[in-house]
């Protein structure tokens, strides 16, 4: 019995992983992100550069294509939008981590000297919030 | 096995033990040219008597003047017979005069440091033993500040007294035997009679009656052929250098075991919870004691997983990381050529040939090995972008807090662990890690010491094994 509960974990651990592995050192940890609407463009703004599209999936790709390595997402504590759909849209898109705080915004700043800012002030809505509210708003409409 | 001699036959059975005639020829044969035989064959008027010993184990000097001479002194009209009786009774000046029943008795004596005497076919062994031996001196691994100094000697005699300092009581027995078809050894089982489980000693003579080997003189072989085949890396005996810990154990129960040749003392049954308690402890109040075993614990979780752990977030879970940590952690990674497994590894090996290079060096050059090692490559390593400063930190944390658990045996398994956890942690990330530690506690929870499960302290929910008790509020 202990013996096929080991195989059985075993097993798993070589064919079922679901998690990603990363080459740490090209890692470009972003801590503040910002996205501002410019017409019909959407402008990504973050310690790992710039990228330009005309959705936020298309920015954050063309941001990924520039940047000197891997856009990582996940460190992400702030995320800074000009509006809120845009805001939507990126939460919904899965790139950002829950627990970022979500602040809004008209022009683009400095991104180190915008979270220090930011860090000192902080914001009750987080991007857990916002996917949390369009879901409950799909399954009323359901 | 069958040896034919000049006039007569001897056997030796597969045990290892002789039985033939007692005589000067057939002693002369099992040993043959060795060069440390003393024969001494002494003219008493008609009778011929032979005199054995083995050089080295005897006093030579206390066999010519309280053996030889008297049994020259006492010759009288006397049969071989009646010198027997004389020598037993009445002419030689010694405590120790045992009669040998048969071969195998003769040659064990001798062996054990006794000199025996031939009249005719009945043998006389008398006690001679050299007083050359180390005495004892105070322990090189189990240091403690306020402790005794006297460690176990490899004589088991030397340390049989030891123990009886340590405890003059009349319910401290010895069970004695001799094990190992060719080495001889003498074993002890020290137990005291109404504290010990009466079972745990029937379990342990059972086991050296029917232990079956040729020799019992490495620790090794005394913890595998006492605790049965092994397939764990975790000692299921644990040993002390230190006589009061030695008898602190057999007052709470254990049962002790005494190897002739082997400087330590084996106690069983044991635990993870005896294993991480020091011989301090009890040289310290409850309240500190208590404090270091919990840190201990601590130490000893943070040296199994902090390099699976690390690897584990480096490679896999980055975001676990606060991103301050994961920038220092990215920062030091940057121009290091190897991925962070392998510097994990690299540096893990380095350090177990490094501890392994100070065990087997003398301690002068052992410490400057360490100097070498730890501080220069490690440094030059690091400044030569070979390896990141932050997996050069976690392992030597690692390895420091691998150096607080007190069992060494247990220290080694968890090293061996540690280096599997690492693996696992590179191949799986936490989900690894955590496969990995299910495996350990399983391993773990299958572990028996003479039939108490490994993890009793934990098992049954119980602080003992885990703190140190008021001594006021600790049982008999």
């Amino acid at each position: 019995m202990k013996c096929w509960i080991l195989a059985a974990l075993i097993l798993v651990l070589f064919y079922g992983n679901p998690f990603q592995k990363y080459d740490t050192e090209k890692l470009l940890p972003i801590r503040c992100v910002q996205a501002y609407r410019q017409g019909s463009q959407i402008h990504i703004f973050s310690e790992a550069g710039e990228g330009y599209g005309s959705s936020w999936e298309e920015a954050v790709e063309d941001l990924r294509n520039k940047a000197s390595g891997e856009v990582f997402f996940d460190t992400a504590e702030q995320a800074v939008f000009s509006d809120p759909l845009l805001a939507m849209e990126a939460a919904m898109s899965g790139d950002l981590r829950p627990a970022a705080e979500v602040f809004f915004r008209k022009e683009a700043e400095d991104p180190e000297t915008l979270h220090a800012y930011l860090s000192q002030h902080g914001s009750k809505l987080k991007i857990a919030d916002i996917t949390k509210g369009r879901k409950e708003r799909e399954s009323n409409r359901e | 096995m069958l040896f034919w001699g000049e006039a007569m036959a001897y056997e030796r059975l597969e045990d290892g033990s002789y039985v033939g005639e007692i005589s000067d020829s057939v002693i002369c044969e099992i040993f043959g040219d060795t060069g440390d035989l003393n024969r001494r064959v002494l003219k008493l008027g008609s009778h011929t008597l032979y005199i054995y010993s083995i050089d080295g184990l005897v006093s030579i000097g206390d066999i010519s003047r309280f053996v030889i001479k008297p049994l020259m002194q006492d010759t009288e009209g006397a049969t071989v017979g009646e010198l027997y009786q004389r020598a037993l009774h009445r002419t030689v000046y010694n405590t120790v005069a045992k009669p040998c029943k048969d071969l195998d008795q003769v040659l064990l004596m001798l062996l054990n440091g006794f000199c025996v005497v031939l009249f005719g076919d009945q043998a006389l062994a008398f006690e001679d033993k050299t007083p050359e031996k180390r005495s004892p001196s105070p322990p090189e691994v189990e240091n403690t500040v306020k402790g005794p100094k006297d460690a176990f000697t490899e004589t088991s005699r030397t340390n049989t007294s030891l123990l009886r300092r340590h405890l003059r009581s009349p319910a401290l027995h010895f069970y004695e035997t001799v094990v190992g078809t060719e080495s001889k050894t003498n074993v002890s089982v020290a137990y005291i009679e109404g504290i010990t489980d009466p079972k745990l000693l029937e379990r342990m003579k059972h086991r050296l009656q029917h232990m079956q080997t040729d020799g019992l003189v490495t620790p090794s072989a005394v913890e595998e052929l006492v605790t049965g085949s092994r397939k764990t890396a975790f000692p299921l005996l644990q040993f002390t250098e230190r006589t009061d810990r030695f008898a602190q154990a057999l007052l709470d129960g254990k049962l002790g075991l005494l190897v002739d040749g082997l400087p330590l003392g084996y106690l069983m049954p044991v635990d993870v919870g005896f294993f991480m308690t020091s011989a301090e402890d009890r040289g310290k109040d409850f309240l500190s004691a208590s404090w270091m075993r919990i840190l201990r614990y601590g130490a000893m979780l943070v040296s199994l997983f902090l390099p699976a752990v690390y690897v584990a977030m480096v490679v896999f879970h980055p975001a676990m990381l606060p991103t301050g940590l994961l920038q220092s952690v990215i920062e030091a990674k940057k121009n290091v050529p190897f991925p962070t497994i392998l510097e994990v590894l690299g540096l893990l090996i380095a350090f177990e040939l490094l501890q392994e290079a100070s065990v087997s060096l003398p301690q002068s050059i052992g410490q400057s090995l360490s100097i070498i090692g730890g501080l220069v490559v490690g440094s030059a390593a690091v400044e030569a972008k070979i390896i990141s400063p932050t997996a050069l930190i976690v392992v030597a944390v690692a390895g420091i807090c691998g150096f607080t658990v007190p069992g060494r045996g247990f220290a080694d398994a968890l090293r061996l662990w540690r280096t599997g956890l690492a693996i696992m942690g590179a191949i799986g990330g936490l989900y690894g890690v955590t496969v990995g530690a299910l495996c350990l506690l399983i391993h773990l929870a299958g572990l028996q010491s003479f039939e108490e499960p490994y993890l009793s302290p934990f098992a049954k929910l119980s602080v003992k094994g885990i703190l140190r008790k008021p001594l006021r509020s600790q049982k008999k």
